[in-house]
């Protein structure tokens, strides 16, 4: 199931391999891992699982869009997209987006995401990168 | 001139007085300590109010549309100060912390030392612990 949601965040910090890099890393060392997304396949988890440097260079070389480029995160029991988009020398975004087999608030009777959990992860990504703007969408 | 912060969740749940005093109970959890401020008082100085009383404090200026609006001077840890505001936005509740003094900073890269809004969101995350989360906002003004 997917769900219409993207939490993306304005960075002050440069869209290079480097930092691209770091924020790969931060997802790493807490348990993700990445795939590359095949938007013909419905089940992420038939997504081909890449190793870090082909993380970076999917984010980085634009797969499948070269103005959004997009892989797929697995954490615990969820999958993610996460895209980078440089907006000068200086600035980029990062976003998450296309929730699958999300984090649910358990104790609302009503289908709602838990988006404290998933902003709470994205802040891990982010770790020590400045934050200028945060938002949250739902389509 | 002093600049001045803003982080702002909107949460999926109805602007009313169970749901402010669920979360004034959760930042009393936390550590925050409420005060009656009052004109011409220094806001330190102003009596620590419970969270039910905060509530009342925050309808009545809601009631009399006092200038401040729906607000509380508030104290989280040792001495971080804010300003905690309750607003029905389209029948929605958001949650504003704002005018904290002394602004939490951090050094990013090339040294540059700039407000840690980290710190400000994960705040909010928990004072809002439970609630659905439809929108989050920083600002500076």
């Amino acid at each position: 199931m997917s769900l219409g949601h993207c939490i993306s965040a304005n960075l002050n910090l440069s869209c290079t391999r480097e930092n691209l890099h770091q924020i790969l890393n931060n997802a790493k060392k807490i348990g993700s891992s990445f795939f590359l997304t095949n938007i013909d396949e419905l089940d992420p988890g038939n997504y081909k699982q890449i190793n870090m440097d082909e993380a970076i260079e999917a984010l980085y070389a634009g797969i499948p869009d070269p103005d959004m480029h997009v892989i797929t995160l697995k954490h615990e029991s969820i999958f993610i997209n996460l895209s980078a988009i440089r907006h000068s020398d200086k600035t980029m975004t990062i976003m998450f987006t296309n929730f699958k087999y999300p984090w649910l608030l358990s104790s609302w009777e009503e289908y709602k995401l838990d988006i404290s959990r998933y902003i709470k992860f994205f802040l891990e990504l982010i770790g020590n990168y400045q934050i200028l703007e945060m938002h949250i969408e739902k389509d | 001139m002093s600049r001045n912060f803003s982080v702002d969740l909107t949460l999926i749940a109805t602007h009313n007085n169970k749901n402010i005093l669920k979360i004034l109970e959760t930042g009393r959890k936390i550590g925050f300590t409420y005060y009656d401020h009052e004109i011409a008082k220094t806001y330190e100085d102003s009596p620590i109010i419970t969270p039910s009383q905060t509530l009342k404090k925050i309808l009545n200026a809601a009631e009399f549309e006092l200038e401040d609006g729906p607000t509380v001077f508030i104290n989280c840890g040792d001495s971080n100060f804010g300003f905690l505001s309750f607003h029905d936005d389209n029948h929605l509740l958001k949650c504003s912390f704002w005018g904290m003094r002394p602004i939490i900073r951090k050094t990013f890269e090339e040294n540059i030392v700039e407000i840690d809004f980290e710190f400000y969101i994960q705040l909010m995350l928990k004072l809002c612990h439970g609630f659905a989360i439809k929108h989050i906002e920083l600002g500076e003004f």
